[in-house]
């Protein structure tokens, strides 16, 4: 009892430190309309964002960006890969990290080809026409995860469904969805 | 309390005559109960007996529950022995009520340490097999596979090390190589299932948004039956899957038929006809890859618009298994399944390889299925009732076809292998 007290007391000691006002902040300029999928740096960063991911154990890959090499990681395949295959029409989680100097964000292309209403992530809030999804910028170190729905299968997409860095040039993981 | 003032009533003698009926049917469904048990436990054809590993990582929980049962039945044996004995020889025969004592720590502390020792040693042995189960490292293939209300979607991950050079999809019979140690990634579009072959592992959950690893490993070519293992709504008990394990060069030829081209029926043949029905009636919801539109366009389903878990199964190799509809009904007749089940490990390949033809085809009950799917399998796909899902269908709807567009499509059906 004391304990759950102590944590609603925490919540809303926390609340008031202001920890996310900037993102409140950020949502009541727009901000969020205009998707940075880029190498740009936002005026806004949810820096509590890293190292408290809690998907740990079932992510479908761990994206791992490493002396400048991507690649994937995936339980079940001894080697890092260049190729991940998820289930179409269901949401899967990625993991990016990354051991760059430099900030890194992930990108995820959504192709051409989304399900009706325009709608091939699973996130909601309005996003730039490009059909694209992505992470924060993150220091080296940090680690964000991104879940994505693939409703339409590679087959029916223009170009290859990929997960890329901005600034890390010839690079990507092909996403192949079924 | 009930009873009690139920008693008090006038109706409480013909309450009572109720009573001892109940009590009766009670004791007749125990003695039923039991006598099934009994019974089932001579069966010699129970494909989903855990009692008879067929690979590896079942033969490893084998070798655990052999001996724990044996102790736990030993141990059991010896309780209800002795409880029976004590019953009998100090019940109540009018003798005095003998002299009440309080305690007796050397006898405690033994009945305390003896259970702590065996489930010790139990333990150690437990904890060592649990772990070799969750091993992932020593995968040789991997398979995706995906529940949903209610049938199992797997999807070969590009591997070229087995000629897996495109995403190969198909569902309810699992296609493995024999003697190869294949890694599971499983997960869930809707709710938690659960991925049973008792002959070759033990029970995996698959979970939305987790991906969880099972071990299978088949020592010999064959069919291994299954069942989903987790409750799943209306149809759980008509979700099914197969294990099939082929021999390497048998599981080659099945890959590379399964990444064969998308063969269009000949011009002027029902089955031509049927693929325009498909267009026009399936396609919204079923991939058939390859499967071009008149104008020439590849037909791309939407089943993430028309079925609620977003999902429904690929058709484009359907004749190359031996079930569907979550291996609820066979696509072959009786003889032509027994054939292939009761084959021989050197033959079995080749007649599982050979898929399903005109005169094997189980054509009522896949008939049945396209006249009204959920006639014959429980599934929540009434258009009146979807408010709850967005007018999304669980499973596949009735779609009223005619008599004359069934002959179609099953003429069209049997083309995709
Ligand atoms: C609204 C979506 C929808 C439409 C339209 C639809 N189906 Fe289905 N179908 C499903 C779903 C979902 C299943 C899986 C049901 C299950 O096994 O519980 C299924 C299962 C099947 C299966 C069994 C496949 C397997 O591997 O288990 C066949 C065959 C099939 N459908 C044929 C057809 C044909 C032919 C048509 C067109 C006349 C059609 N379906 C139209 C949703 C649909
Ligand atoms: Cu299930």
């Amino acid at each position: 009892m004391a304990g759950a007290v102590g944590i609603v007391a925490g919540g809303i000691a926390g609340q008031g430190a202001g920890l996310r006002s900037d993102l409140a902040e950020a949502a009541a300029e727009g901000h969020f309309l205009h998707r940075e999928c880029g190498e740009e740096k936002s005026k806004y960063f949810d820096k509590k964002a890293m190292k408290t991911i809690s998907l740990r154990t079932n992510p479908v890959a761990i994206v791992e960006l490493r002396d400048g090499v991507l690649s994937a990681i995936m339980t079940g395949f001894n080697e890092p890969q260049k190729i991940v295959s998820v289930p179409r029409g269901n949401p899967v989680t990625f993991i990016f990290r990354n051991f760059d100097d430099a900030e890194r964000r992930m990108v995820a292309s959504l192709g051409t080809a989304m399900a009706a209403g325009g709608e091939a992530s699973t996130e909601k809030e309005g996003h730039s026409d490009s059909n694209e999804t992505c992470t924060q910028l993150i220091p080296r170190g940090a680690e964000q995860a991104l879940t994505v729905t693939y409703a339409k299968p590679s087959i029916a997409q223009e170009d290859p469904l990929t997960l890329t860095v901005p600034g890390v040039s010839g690079q990507a993981i092909e996403v192949v969805v079924p | 309390m009930n009873h009690r003032d139920s008693n008090e009533t006038p109706a409480g003698g013909r309450l009572s005559v109720a009573r001892v009926k109940a009590h009766r049917f009670g004791q007749r469904a125990l003695v039923a109960t039991g006598a099934i048990a009994l019974l089932g436990s001579c069966a010699t054809n129970a494909p989903q007996d855990t009692w008879q590993p067929k690979g590896p990582n079942a033969k490893m929980i084998d070798d655990l529950q052999q001996p724990v049962f044996a102790v736990a039945g030993i141990i059991g044996i010896i309780v209800s022995v002795a409880i029976a004995y004590v019953i009998w020889r100090y019940k109540d025969r009018g003798q005095p009520i003998p002299e009440q004592t309080h305690g007796k720590p050397a006898l405690e502390i033994t009945l305390t340490v003896i259970p702590a020792l065996i489930l010790a040693v139990v333990g150690v042995f437990t904890f060592r097999v649990i772990f070799d189960l969750a091993r992932t490292d020593d995968t040789q293939l991997v398979i995706n596979v995906t529940g949903q209300q209610w049938w199992w979607e797997y999807d070969y991950p590009v591997q070229n090390e087995w000629g897996i050079t495109q995403p190969i999809i198909s569902s309810g019979q699992l296609v493995m190589p024999a003697g190869t140690k294949v890694l599971l990634r499983e997960t869930s579009r809707d709710v938690i299932h659960s991925y049973w072959i008792p002959a070759l592992n033990g029970k995996r959950d698959a979970v939305p948004g987790r991906i969880h690893t099972l071990r299978l490993e088949a020592d010999e070519p064959g069919i291994y039956a299954g069942q989903c293992t987790e409750f799943c709504g209306l149809s759980h008990a008509n979700m099914r899957m197969e294990a099939v394990a082929l021999s390497k060069e048998d599981f080659a030829s099945w890959i590379a038929n399964q990444q064969a081209a998308y063969q269009t029926p000949a011009e002027g043949t029902l089955a031509k006809e049927g693929e325009a029905v498909f267009l026009n009636q399936c396609v919204r919801c079923h991939q058939v890859d390859g499967l071009k539109r008149p104008d020439g366009t590849l037909a791309i389903a939407a089943p993430d618009e028309n079925v609620w878990s977003g999902a429904a199964p690929n058709l484009t190799k359907l004749m190359t298994r031996n079930t569907f509809a979550g291996a609820m009904f066979d696509l072959l007749r009786d003889a032509c399944r027994d054939d292939v089940w009761k084959a021989d490990s050197a033959e079995f390949g080749a007649k599982y390889l050979a898929g399903v033809d005109e005169a094997c085809l189980n054509v009522n009950d896949l008939r049945a299925w396209l006249r009204n799917a959920p006639e014959v399998k429980p599934m929540y796909a009434n258009p009146a009732l979807l408010t709850e899902t967005n007018g999304k269908y669980r499973g596949m709807p009735n779609l009223g076809l005619s008599e004359s567009d069934i002959d179609k499509l099953v003429a069209y059906l049997l083309t995709l292998k």
